[in-house]
């Protein structure tokens, strides 16, 4: 890690003037509070200011004051923010030879704080030549200053430029921004080494092991989603109308008709040599009319379809890859026999979806007439639904998503149809806290583990057969990517 | 034997200031301020304190993209960095904080084993784009006597995908496992890690990537973390040099004096005085007081130069 260590100057932000612009300062919260210059006796002198606004621009205090002793810059503003004046420049107040102690400027910032100077030696003035009493006290001296220093004249200028700090102090309150900033540049580099290696091993050579039993819940608690998989668990492939023309749903729907509650798809079973499908063990004993809950059989089955008149919803609820169990009927010679359809046992994959229908559509009929459990129920399993005619259809339309994906140089958009899951497994395995880095050339390569156990031994360059005995090593396309890639194959893009 | 350069792979850093950079700061007034308090380190603004530097069009006219590669703006507001005393800033790859919602296999690869993010629960969801993740760093944290507890070990991140689980169920007898395929519509993200394949010869042995429901940080990996230790000082060499050899007023009228700054400022006042016993009128003492707060400009140096 890289470490800098800086020196800075408070200087860079305080004002050596007793001007009018705005100045910042810490509270007793330690909140840094903008002030008007009028707030201070001297001004803005020995306080933080910040960045003043001209011209739409946030420019630093210190740069505009260099750039206006330097070159001029931005003089209006700076100058009205100095608010200096000399006194004899003023036509309006004129001073008699008397007042020899006048000040050759005047800063408007400071002119409340004479002004309140001024009326105190007036007021000292008055005592002293009002009221006999006073006639032998040193407020003689105060008189005579008092008109050295300009007498009423000066109160009356005073006031003016008093006046004047207030207004400009508050412009400039206006104009100054709430913050200024120290600036730095920064460098930024990532190493290798600096991310370094480490191998945990234990004190005594050997890896630490971790068992880990497991029952993960996935969606649960909250909405996991993906794609649907519903078209995947259609009965009928096919619709075919009154007049025995073929027909399918239009885009952005899709019909009833299809499905069915407790069908089936996409069997898969583990079969013994007589033919049966296997068990997980022999321990559970047929009976017949019992469930068979230990069979090796899955596949995806819909376990419900829901409708819901008052929202005119239907609802889905299906698992892909269920473990299945199934009705055991009797044994004739070595076959098991079973009651199909298989029904849902455990595990897969749970999904549920919900779709909006018309109201006033065949679904909405279906819905209202009570007919819809007999609808969805499983009579006809296996052949086309006779003299079924009605597709209740619903739409697909609200939940469509789309999905962005890159095909060679191209950006295609996929529509898809979303689905909540909920998936629950359980998992045993031991892991080890150690560490292999993946070489650099595969990061960011997603790839299956394999074993090097073939060994191209290279036996010279003059062997006459060599390439063809090469040739007899390659057996796979992979071992031409792993053993020839470059070297003997030249595997080309066609485009 | 000479080395014309260095086998390794530092490099300017380019990084996404808002979504990899995270700035912490430490204030105390001395060094003696080492209380647990005073060694406290808050969260900066990364928006105020962090920009990219560029360069002028005309030296770098080929490309659009100006920014200066590696090189940023660190900016201090007074607002925070205003008093005197020692900050300390630290620049580090922002960190991101999840939980591992499983640790699972791919079902078609089941020797590749994987962490599982739930998107449901990350508030900013491209972050988590394919392949977005490469590199980064993850940590984990554990439950110990003081509650969660950053781990001493660290993995890498080799892919992120969108996946969705997969039930197989064929193999593995009643426990309904083997885990995830790769598909863009889901809202659960699988991370490969660096040590992915087992260091043993047991088949079913791994490494350890985490564990479900445990707490862990992701860090980009795109810069080396950076301190800065910046003092804030009164006095520098230059104000310094101002009392040293900067210009004097010397005001006989009131006993005011004033230093001047090298653009002509009143730096700093002060006023000379004698203290008299009232009685015989000797001289007690001289005093130089500080008029910070109360100076006089009724003389100016520049008039009294010029005249």
């Amino acid at each position: 890690m890289k470490a800098f260590k800086k020196n800075i100057c408070i200087e860079e932000f305080v004002s050596r003037i007793p001007g009018l612009f705005p100045y910042l300062e810490f509270n007793d919260l330690g909140e840094l509070v903008k002030h008007e210059a009028t707030d201070s006796v001297d001004g803005c002198y020995g306080k933080m200011i910040p960045d003043m606004v001209i011209g739409g621009v946030a420019v630093p205090y210190r740069k505009l004051m260099r750039d206006y002793y330097d070159n001029g810059t931005n003089s209006d503003f700076v100058e009205r923010a100095i608010g200096k004046f000399k006194v004899d420049s003023f036509s309006d107040f004129t001073f008699d030879d008397k007042a020899t102690l006048l000040p050759e400027y005047i800063y408007a910032a400071e002119a409340k704080s004479l002004l309140t100077e001024m009326i105190r030696l007036k007021h000292n003035c008055e005592l002293y030549t009002k009221n006999a009493v006073f006639k032998l006290s040193s407020l003689c001296c105060d008189c005579e200053e008092f008109t050295k220093r300009g007498g009423d004249e000066m109160i009356r200028l005073l006031e003016y430029l008093a006046d004047y700090a207030e207004t400009i102090a508050e412009e400039m309150f206006n104009n100054g921004t709430s913050d200024a900033a120290y600036g730095f540049f920064m460098p930024l580099t990532g190493s290798y080494e600096d991310m370094g290696y480490f191998t945990p091993y234990t004190e005594d050579g050997t890896f630490p092991i971790k068992t880990k039993e497991e029952s993960i819940s996935i969606g649960i608690d909250n909405v996991v989603s993906t794609d649907s998989k519903l078209k995947s668990l259609r009965c009928y492939s096919t619709y075919l109308n009154t007049r025995e023309q073929y027909e399918q749903p239009e885009m952005g729907e899709d019909w009833l008709y299809f499905y069915q509650k407790g069908y089936v798809a996409n069997y898969e079973t583990v079969n013994n040599e007589n033919g049966n499908i296997a068990t997980i063990d022999d321990a559970e004993k047929m009976v017949e009319g019992g469930y068979v809950t230990n069979l090796l059989a899955y596949g995806s089955v819909i376990t419900d379809i829901e409708a819901n008149k008052d929202e005119q919803t239907i609802t889905f609820t299906y698992y892909i890859n269920a473990h299945l169990k199934a009705k055991f009927v009797s044994t004739e010679g070595d076959l098991d026999m079973y009651e199909f359809p298989f029904e849902y046992e455990s595990g897969g994959v749970k999904q549920t979806e919900t779709y909006f229908y018309a109201s006033g559509g065949e679904l909405d009929e279906l819905v209202n007439s009570g007919d819809f459990e007999t609808y969805i129920s499983m009579e006809n399993q296996g052949t086309p639904r006779k003299f079924e005619t009605r597709k209740c259809a619903f739409s697909t339309m609200g939940s469509e998503l789309s999905n962005n994906k890159r095909i060679w140089d191209k950006t295609v958009e996929i529509p898809y149809q979303k689905s909540a899951l909920q998936y629950e497994r359980s998992n045993k395995y031991q892991v080890y806290d150690a560490d292999i880095f993946k070489e650099d050339y595969l990061i960011g390569v997603h790839f299956q583990p394999s074993v090097e156990n073939k060994v191209n031994i290279r036996r010279g360059n003059n062997a006459a057969f060599e390439r063809h005995i090469r040739l007899g090593e390659v057996k796979t396309l992979e071992d031409m990517e792993n053993y020839m890639n470059g070297s003997f194959f030249n595997i080309q893009q066609i485009t | 034997m000479s080395l014309n350069s260095t086998y390794g792979t530092v490099k300017p850093s380019v990084v996404n200031i808002e979504n990899d950079v995270e700035i912490w700061y430490n204030y105390r007034r001395s060094r003696s301020d080492n209380d647990i308090e005073n060694a406290t380190f808050k969260r900066g603004d990364v928006s105020v304190m962090f920009s990219k530097s560029v360069v002028r069009d005309e030296d770098l006219s080929e490309i659009d993209d100006k920014t200066l590669i590696g090189m940023y703006n660190l900016t201090l507001p007074v607002s925070i960095f205003g008093n005197k005393g020692i900050y300390t800033i630290y620049i580090k790859p922002k960190e991101y904080f999840f939980t591992i919602k499983d640790v699972g296999v791919l079902s078609a690869y089941p020797d590749t084993s994987g962490i599982v993010i739930d998107l449901n629960e990350v508030p900013n969801q491209s972050f988590f784009g394919s392949g977005n993740l490469v590199g980064y760093r993850i940590e984990y944290f554990e439950y110990k006597d003081n509650g969660l507890e950053r781990q001493e070990y660290y993995r890498l991140v080799t892919s992120n995908n969108k996946c969705e689980p997969v039930s197989q169920n064929l193999t593995s007898a009643m426990s309904s496992s083997n885990g995830y395929r790769f598909n863009d519509s889901g809202t659960l993200c699988f991370l490969t890690l660096t040590p992915s394949t087992s260091p043993g010869f047991k088949a079913n042995e791994k490494p350890y990537i985490g564990a479900p429901n445990q707490k862990i940080g992701i860090t980009n990996t795109k810069f080396d973390p950076v301190m800065i230790e910046v003092e804030v000082v009164e006095h520098d060499i230059e104000t310094l040099s101002v009392m040293a050899e900067g210009e004097m007023l010397r005001n006989l009228e009131n006993g005011r004096v004033s230093y001047y700054n090298f653009d002509g400022e009143i730096y700093k006042q002060f006023e000379f005085s004698t203290v008299k016993d009232n009685y015989t009128t000797k001289s007690v003492a001289e005093l130089k007081v500080n008029k910070d707060g109360n100076i006089d400009t009724s003389l100016d140096i520049n008039e009294l130069k010029d005249a």
